[in-house]
C-alpha cells in the first residue's frame, strides 16, 4: 500500500490518469477512516496528509539565499486540503493556517477550515477575516463564518462590516444575518446608507440581508426583535420583494 | 355587451390574494383567455437563465417561445454565442427583441420580470435560484435542483419567505402514466408496497484532454462561479459537467432526480425521506469522470419500503407490492396483470395531484398562487435522495438519516457532506 507521500508524488503526476487514481485512493483512505468507531485511524491518516500538507523543502533563491518552499505544488496541496475538508479536526487547523498564507492554495484551505467543525478552525477563520489580505478571500471567510456563532464571530463580522473595502462590508454585514444577535441590525442600515446610494445592489443585498436576520432572531426565540425588523421594513423604501415578505412574516409573526 | 377593463396579471392577483382570504378557490389564469390569445397584460413575463442545449433548444423552443401565455422579456447566459443564439430564435420566431444578459443579477434586478426558466448547470441552480426569488420572480429551475443537501434546504426556506410559486423541472409528475402508476400503488392495487427500483443508466468513463484556453465568447471563471477553481478543457464544461463532482452527482442525479421523484411520489413520502441508505459505486479507474459510473443503491424507509436505485436495467420505475407489480417509463406502463391498470378510481380513492403540462401548470401556479406539482420542497426532497446515495456511496458505509433534521445520524463525517464550502464571492 502507497504512504500518503508516495500518494502525494501521483498526485502531483503531470500523467492525468495516474493523479486522478491516486485523488480516488486517498478519497478512499479518507473515507474508511472517517467512520465511526474509527477515531484512532482516523487522527493517524489526518495527521499524515496534514504533514505532507504543510511539509517545505530548504532551497535556496536566486541570489543564493537560503529559502523555504512548499514540498508539493498547488495542485497536490490543493488536493490535500480536499481530503482534510472530510477528515480534519482540531489538531490539522494549524497546517491548514499555514495554507490560508500561501496566496497560491488558501481558497481550498478556506474551504477546509469552512468544513471543520472544531473550535479552532472557528478561531482560524475568525482571524483570516480580520487580519487577512485580498478582497475576494476575506469576502470568502466572512462568508464561512456565517455558518459559526459565537460573541467572537459577531465581533469579527461587525469590524469586517467597518472595513475599507465594500465587498468585504456588504459580505460581513450578510455573514451577519445569520449569527441570532439583534445589533446586527444597526450594522446592516449603516451599510445600507453608506453603500446602497451609490450602488443599488448593494443596498438589496443589505435589505435582502436584513430580512435574513429578522427570520434568524424570530427562529431564535427573540420574536420582538425579529418584529421591529420586519416592521421596519415593511414602512420604509426597501425594495418591493423585501417589503412583501417582511408583511407576510409579519403576519405570520402575530 | 358590456365592456369591462381587462384585468393585468398583478391587478388579478392582488384581487385573487383578496378572494383567498375568503375562499380558497383556485383560479387559473386561463379564465382570461379570449379566442386564445391571453392579453398582454395578462401574459407572465419571463426570463430565460441558461440558455445552452437544455434552455434553448427545449424550454425555449418548445415551451416558452410557443406559449402564448408568455411574453419573454430576456435571456442570459455566460456563453455569448448561446445567448446571442437565444436571442435570435426569440427574434426570428415572435420578430421580437429581447433583452440580452451575462450575469444573471441583471437580469433579475428588472421589476418587469415576473418569472425565470433556470436552466444552468448544475452548480449554479441554488444561488441563481435563491436570488430570483430574493428578487420577486416566480420560478421554474430545472432538475436535479441542487448540488448539496444544504442548498435545497435553504431554497425552500426563501421560497416560503418570499411566497415564490417554484417548479422543479422534474416533468414526469406532469405525465399521465407516472401519476397513474403512483396512484395504483397509493390505492394499494398490488397490495402493501414492499419495494421500489428505479433504473437510471450508467455513464461511461470519458477520455481525458489538455487544458486549455477557454474559447472567447466563455466567461469561464463566471461558469465556474461557486465551485473550486479548475482550468478549462472542453470536457469539463457544457454537458459534459454532469460528470465532474465539482459541479453535479453524475447519473444519480442527472436521472435519479427523474425516477427517484417517482418513487418518493408512490411511496408517498414527498416531504421526507428514508432512514438508511448503503451503496456501492464502481467509479472508473482512470477517470476523468469521477463520479460512479454504475452502482446499486438501497434506501429503507421508515415504514419499511425499500427503494433500490440501479444504474443498469431498462429505464424506468418498477414498484412491487405484495399482490402484483406496476413498470412505468416514458412511454409505456405495465403491470403483472393487466387488469390492474384497468382500474377505475372513484371519489373514495387517493388521487394525486394532476397536471398534464408542466409548464402549464407552473403558469397556473403563477396566476393561483398555489404551489405547483413539483413544488420546491418535493424537489428538494427528491434531489436528497441522489445525494443520499452519492455520499453513501463515496463513504461506502450504510448511513442513518433524519429526514425531519435533514442530517446525518452518528456519522461525523457525512454530516460534512450535506454542504459545500463555495468560492468567494459566492455563498448561500
Amino acid at each position: 500500500m502507497d504512504t500518503i507521500s508516495q500518494i502525494c508524488e501521483q498526485l502531483g503526476s503531470p500523467e492525468q490518469a495516474k493523479a486522478y487514481r491516486a485523488r480516488r485512493e486517498l478519497a478512499v483512505r479518507v473515507a474508511a477512516a472517517g467512520a465511526p468507531g474509527k477515531e484512532s485511524d482516523r487522527a493517524v491518516l489526518a495527521a499524515e496528509i496534514a504533514e505532507q500538507y504543510g511539509a517545505m523543502n530548504e532551497t535556496k533563491d536566486d541570489r543564493g539565499r537560503p529559502q523555504k518552499n512548499p514540498r508539493h505544488v498547488p495542485a497536490v496541496r490543493n488536493e490535500l486540503a480536499r481530503a482534510l475538508a472530510d477528515i480534519g479536526g482540531e489538531a490539522e487547523v494549524p497546517a491548514l493556517v499555514g495554507g490560508v498564507a500561501d496566496f497560491n492554495v488558501r481558497e481550498m484551505a478556506r474551504f477546509a477550515l469552512d468544513r471543520n467543525p472544531s473550535a479552532a478552525s472557528t478561531a482560524a477563520l475568525t482571524e483570516a477575516a480580520q487580519k487577512s489580505v485580498g478582497v475576494e478571500f476575506r469576502t470568502g471567510t466572512a462568508g464561512a463564518l456565517s455558518k459559526r456563532s459565537g460573541p467572537g464571530v459577531v465581533e469579527a463580522l461587525k469590524g469586517c462590516a467597518t472595513d475599507t473595502s465594500p465587498d468585504v462590508r456588504l459580505a460581513a454585514a450578510e455573514a451577519l444575518s445569520s449569527q441570532a444577535d439583534a445589533s446586527g441590525d444597526a450594522v446592516i442600515v449603516a451599510a445600507a446608507k453608506e453603500l446602497g446610494a451609490a450602488s443599488p445592489r448593494a443596498a438589496k443585498r443589505m435589505s435582502i440581508a436584513r430580512l435574513q436576520l429578522a427570520q434568524t432572531l424570530a427562529k431564535a426565540g427573540q420574536k420582538d426583535a425579529a418584529r421591529g425588523i420586519y416592521q421596519a421594513m415593511a414602512a420604509d423604501g426597501a425594495d418591493k420583494a423585501q417589503k412583501k415578505a417582511a408583511k407576510t412574516a409579519l403576519e405570520q409573526l402575530g | 355587451m358590456t365592456h369591462r377593463p381587462t384585468p393585468t396579471r398583478r391587478t388579478f392577483l392582488k384581487a385573487a390574494s383578496a378572494a383567498a382570504l375568503a375562499a380558497p378557490t383556485i383560479v387559473r389564469s386561463s379564465v382570461f383567455a379570449k379566442d386564445d390569445q391571453p392579453a398582454a397584460s395578462d401574459r407572465v413575463v419571463v426570463g430565460s437563465i441558461g440558455t445552452g442545449d437544455l434552455g434553448r433548444r427545449h424550454h425555449l423552443a418548445n415551451h416558452l417561445i410557443p406559449n402564448k401565455r408568455i411574453q419573454m422579456a430576456a435571456v442570459c447566459d455566460v456563453d455569448r454565442n448561446h445567448r446571442d443564439q437565444a436571442a435570435l430564435d426569440v427574434l426570428s420566431r415572435t420578430g421580437k427583441r429581447v433583452d440580452i444578459y451575462k450575469d444573471f443579477r441583471d437580469l433579475c434586478d428588472r421589476q418587469d420580470i415576473d418569472a425565470v426558466l433556470i436552466a444552468v448547470p448544475d452548480h449554479w441552480h441554488a444561488l441563481i435560484a435563491i436570488y430570483a426569488m430574493q428578487s420577486g420572480k416566480d420560478v421554474y429551475c430545472e432538475k436535479p435542483l441542487t448540488l448539496t443537501i444544504a442548498e435545497g434546504k435553504k431554497m425552500v426556506e426563501v421560497a416560503r419567505r418570499y411566497g415564490a410559486v417554484f417548479q422543479t423541472g422534474s416533468q414526469q409528475r406532469s405525465d399521465r402514466r407516472f401519476r397513474q402508476a403512483c396512484e395504483l400503488v397509493r390505492n394499494g392495487k398490488i397490495g402493501k408496497l414492499q419495494r421500489v427500483d428505479t433504473y437510471i443508466g450508467d455513464i461511461d468513463a470519458g477520455s481525458w484532454q489538455p487544458v486549455t484556453t477557454p474559447p472567447a465568447e466563455l466567461d469561464w471563471n463566471f461558469w465556474l462561479g461557486p465551485a473550486p477553481y479548475a482550468d478549462y478543457s472542453p470536457n469539463r464544461c457544457h454537458y459534459q459537467f454532469r460528470w465532474f463532482s465539482d459541479y453535479s452527482g453524475g447519473k444519480m442525479t442527472d436521472w435519479g432526480a427523474h425516477h427517484n421523484d417517482i418513487a418518493q411520489w408512490g411511496i408517498g413520502t414527498d416531504g421526507s425521506g428514508p432512514v438508511k441508505v448503503k451503496g456501492e459505486g464502481k467509479f472508473h479507474e482512470n477517470g476523468p469522470h469521477d463520479v460512479p459510473g454504475t452502482f446499486d443503491v438501497q434506501y429503507t424507509y421508515a415504514g419499511g419500503v425499500e427503494l433500490f436505485c440501479h444504474a443498469q436495467g431498462e429505464n424506468g420505475v418498477k414498484f412491487t407490492g405484495a399482490d402484483g407489480w406496476v413498470f412505468v417509463s416514458r412511454g409505456r406502463i405495465g403491470a403483472s396483470n393487466e387488469d390492474i391498470l384497468k382500474t377505475e378510481f372513484t371519489d373514495k380513492d387517493v388521487r394525486l395531484y394532476e397536471s398534464r403540462d408542466h409548464h402549464t401548470n407552473w403558469l397556473d401556479c403563477i396566476a393561483s398562487r398555489e404551489r405547483p406539482i413539483c413544488d420546491v420542497e418535493i424537489g428538494h426532497r427528491s434531489c436528497t435522495i441522489c445525494h443520499l446515495g452519492n455520499i453513501a456511496m463515496r463513504l461506502g458505509r450504510e448511513l442513518t438519516w433524519d429526514p425531519v433534521k435533514e442530517d446525518f445520524v452518528g456519522d461525523e463525517q457525512a454530516s460534512r457532506m450535506v454542504g459545500k464550502p463555495m468560492r468567494a464571492p459566492w455563498h448561500l
